[in-house]
């Protein structure tokens, strides 16, 4: 990208951080008055109050381990699942359509069904990592059958047993896929861990529940930056897992 | 040029890496967190909770202040206490104790005979002695109850009320249109709530459920519900934007503020420091302290503090 | 006297039994007209998010710009969590005197549904035959004339893949209007939580995921009639099986000198 190039973009985006801003404090609708005493952003309760960091930290703690866990699971899973439909190909239809139904079960439902018969945590990873299964399915099934016939039939003619195949060359070459995939479902479970507030869990979305529930504002914006913030740091550290896993295809992957 | 040993030592490194931060992040002990109003856990020990009184509260602004005054109260009379998250509405708060998972909560008389089963009245005395049946049925005891009441309160905008001539419940049926009642999703099952008003008023009111608190005002200044079940000590009733209708067919109970809990932790010095505080609260110190935490957007645990230490009870 | 005496014996004891009395749903409204509100509002989303991503990323595919905000604009899209969008557009749109509905709802199912429109059918546009793009080229048609005539009808499968995927997930996610405020099938969910009626959360549950469910096989449908055969994707089962044991190595004995056996 040239130089000119950036500074367009940077100047485009100033101007539409800007513009978001004034929006923002137009649209939100406050008189002149309740700006002073409900503002739109308390500054001094993010930097000033003693308590924040802890509180900011404990959710954010919360948040990552309703992300990792399920995350792990349904990587563990998805493996199995995929390895079988890769043995059994008539599976490929059931397990999809499976996992598709389970994905349109709203997670609000599905948190309240499961919380009566477990406790809250295991409640809200078990229907978080369902929601992980349909994504990593399709994407490992996916990478494992793009991976060129020709590398296939290469791996045989060297007298490679399944399991060497399988090991040595399709999972290598099926890793960017994989990864593509494990990445979209971590993000995809940041976004729904909050739902998980309606059992009393929920990380950063506490923010904005709450900030709901007390017409204050200053959290809610707080739980949004928090939360979109840690998606994006899931989602470059992911990245970059990808680009030193996958020497040989340092081209950009199109997510 | 990397050889592959190299390359793969690099990746199995920042595997690692990464793996190794995120389960130390998430496998960490949850019990620190503490909820976003500030609302910290207390406890005395070494980090145990066992022997702890686990105090919890519903889900709106007054009962975390009270929860946390009387919870600082008991610790700080040498009584180990576990101040946790709200858990949210009656239903849950009572499952919670009959589940072993809450040993303590503030409730309200009428509000809590009513949802036992019993018939409460607007009687403060005749309600708590039908309360303390009904507990004892369930394995739960309550001490002495405050004389602060907090009950509920149909409001409407005041100037919606001075347009339409309503200053009773009663009014509310010479008024044209079908009006909404907002309230809590559980209003809709409650007896003192919708099927109370349809009941006891004869009005046939829409329900539309809006979260209890600040929202609820929000819902009427943007006339999505004409009237709402609130609270009577809201502090929009003090400031005038919303005003209270009389209840002149007596729909609605006592609601003394009365401390429930579990008969296993019930001791002699909890039941004393229980009934020292509920004797100091007052239905105005009820109404400052929501002024505080929904007006002032103070934290409920600052609040309970220093009214704490305004009224000389910390040591 | 326990909570259970107050109830009365014809109590739903399944999420069938409850659905059955439609006297649980007096307070809540009656599943009719929820199921439509729901619909509404996720139809309404969806047609907005298509009118808007369709059109242009398709004139930017064939034109071969802004590559790079395509996949920028997926990226956002799925970082950023509805619930939030919801939330913070209700306290606009309440402090403007706009209420709690159909607005904030539906402007975060339109974020939802508008990057996966927007990329796949950039990707389609973008991917579909150079072959037959070159041969209207050299044909003489125009750029719009190819966009319409050949990229488009060449996209419009994976384009209606997509959009089926985005109206499943759109109507799935419609439940969390409830959260904040708002009504249609969501409101089963959040009241059967509320009132601790597990059967009235399983009953939201089945009807939301039934409802995504139709409009995805109403898709199907669609899908199927709007698209030739020739280009239907190739099914599954044409794929190559994988072998368990390895194929055997061609003719040891024979010294590879290239030419046939």
């Amino acid at each position: 990208m040239t130089a000119r190039r950036k500074a367009t973009y940077a100047v485009v985006l100033v101007a539409l951080a800007a513009f978001g801003i004034w929006a923002a404090n137009r649209v939100s609708g406050l008189s002149e008055d309740t700006q002073a005493t409900n503002p739109l952003f308390r500054w001094e309760y993010l930097f000033t109050r003693e308590r924040t960091p802890g509180e900011l930290w404990g959710k954010t703690r919360q948040h990552l381990e309703l992300t990792v866990v399920p995350v792990l699971i349904g990587i563990v899973l998805s493996s199995l699942l995929s390895a079988l439909i890769l043995r059994f190909g008539w599976l490929r239809s059931v397990v999809f359509t499976f996992a598709g139904v389970l994905y349109t079960i709203p997670s609000i439902a599905l948190f309240a069904v499961l919380v009566t018969y477990y406790s809250n945590e295991t409640a809200a990873i078990t229907a978080l990592t369902s929601y992980t299964l349909l994504i990593l399915t399709r994407n490992f099934v996916a990478g494992i059958d793009a991976v060129p016939r020709a590398a296939l039939d290469a791996a045989d003619g060297l007298g490679m047993s399944r399991f060497q195949r399988l090991r040595k060359v399709e999972i290598p070459l099926a890793l960017p896929v994989i990864l593509t995939g494990i990445r979209i479902a971590t993000v995809t479970v940041v976004g729904l861990v909050g739902i998980s507030a309606v059992i009393q869990l929920g990380g950063l979305a506490i923010y904005i529940f709450d900030g709901f529930n007390r017409d204050y504002t200053t959290l809610m914006v707080l739980g949004t930056v928090a939360t979109i913030l840690l998606a994006v740091v899931l989602d470059i550290v992911l990245r970059g897992i990808e680009w030193l896993a996958t020497p040989w295809a340092r081209r950009r992957v199109a997510p | 040029m990397k050889n592959r040993t190299t390359t793969r030592r690099w990746r199995a490194l920042s595997l690692l890496a990464v793996v190794g931060v995120l389960a130390l992040a998430s496998c960490s002990d949850n019990k620190s967190d503490a909820g976003s109003d500030g609302s910290t856990k207390t406890s005395t020990g070494s980090g145990e909770f066992a022997d702890a009184i686990r105090i919890s509260s519903a889900d709106f602004s007054e009962q975390k202040v009270l929860a946390q005054v009387y919870g600082q109260y008991l610790q700080d009379q040498g009584i180990a206490v576990d101040i946790q998250d709200p858990v949210g509405t009656r239903e849950q708060i009572f499952k919670a104790l009959d589940d072993d998972k809450l040993d303590l909560q503030l409730d309200y008389s009428g509000l809590a005979v009513g949802f036992l089963g019993g018939t409460p009245t607007a009687d403060s005395q005749e309600t708590y002695d039908a309360l303390v049946p009904l507990l004892k049925d369930k394995g739960l005891e309550a001490s002495e109850q405050s004389e602060a009441q907090d009950g509920d309160a149909l409001v409407a905008l005041t100037s919606w009320a001075e347009e339409n001539g309503v200053t009773t419940i009663s009014d509310l049926s010479g008024v044209d249109g079908t009006l909404t009642l907002g309230g809590a999703a559980e209003c809709a099952d409650r007896p003192q709530c919708l099927q109370g008003y349809k009941d006891t008023y004869g009005l046939d009111l829409k329900f539309k459920a809006v979260d209890y608190g600040p929202p609820l005002v929000a819902a009427l200044k943007a006339d999505e519900v004409q009237v709402a079940q609130y609270q009577s000590t809201a502090p929009e009733i003090s400031t005038g934007q919303i005003v209270e209708l009389t209840d002149d067919k007596g729909l609605h109970v006592a609601a003394n503020v009365v401390p429930v809990f579990r008969s296993a932790v019930s001791t002699p010095e909890l039941i004393k420091a229980l009934n020292t505080i509920s004797a100091a609260i007052t239905t105005e110190d009820l109404a400052a302290w929501n002024q505080a935490t929904d007006v002032d957007k103070e934290d409920p645990t600052d609040v309970a503090t220093k009214w704490l230490q305004d009224n000389d009870l910390l040591k | 006297m326990s909570l259970a005496a107050l109830l009365a014996t014809t109590e739903p004891t399944n999420v069938w039994q409850w659905l059955n009395d439609s006297s649980e749903r007096t307070v809540t409204g009656d599943i009719p007209t929820q199921a439509w509100t729901t619909l509404w509002h996720s139809v309404l989303a969806f047609v907005i998010a298509a009118a808007a991503a369709i059109p242009l990323a398709a004139v930017l595919a064939h034109f071969r710009k802004a590559e790079v905000l395509s996949t920028w604009l997926v990226n956002i899209g799925r970082v950023i969590p509805t619930v939030t969008i919801v939330a913070v557009f209700v306290i606009i749109s309440l402090r403007n005197g706009y209420g709690f509905e159909p607005w904030p709802i539906v402007f975060a199912l339109v974020l939802l549904a508008l990057p996966p429109l927007y990329s796949n059918t950039y990707t389609a546009v973008r991917d579909a035959s150079p072959e037959a793009v070159g041969a209207a080229r050299a044909m003489g048609l125009t750029e719009l004339q190819i966009l319409r005539r050949v990229e488009l009808p060449l996209a419009t499968p994976l384009i209606l893949a997509a959009s089926r995927v985005a109206i499943t997930q759109v109507v799935a996610t419609e439940a969390l209007a409830a959260l904040f405020g708002g009504t249609g099938l969501g409101q089963y969910i959040t009241f059967g939580i509320a009132n601790r009626d597990i059967y009235e959360v399983q009953a939201g549950a089945v009807l939301v995921a039934g409802l995504a469910m139709s409009v995805d096989l109403v898709f199907w449908f669609v899908t199927r009639f709007l698209v030739p055969k020739p280009l239907r994707p190739a099914p599954a089962n044409r794929r190559p099986i994988h072998r368990l044991r390895p194929v055997q190595p061609i003719n040891r004995n024979t010294p590879s000198l290239g030419g046939t056996p």
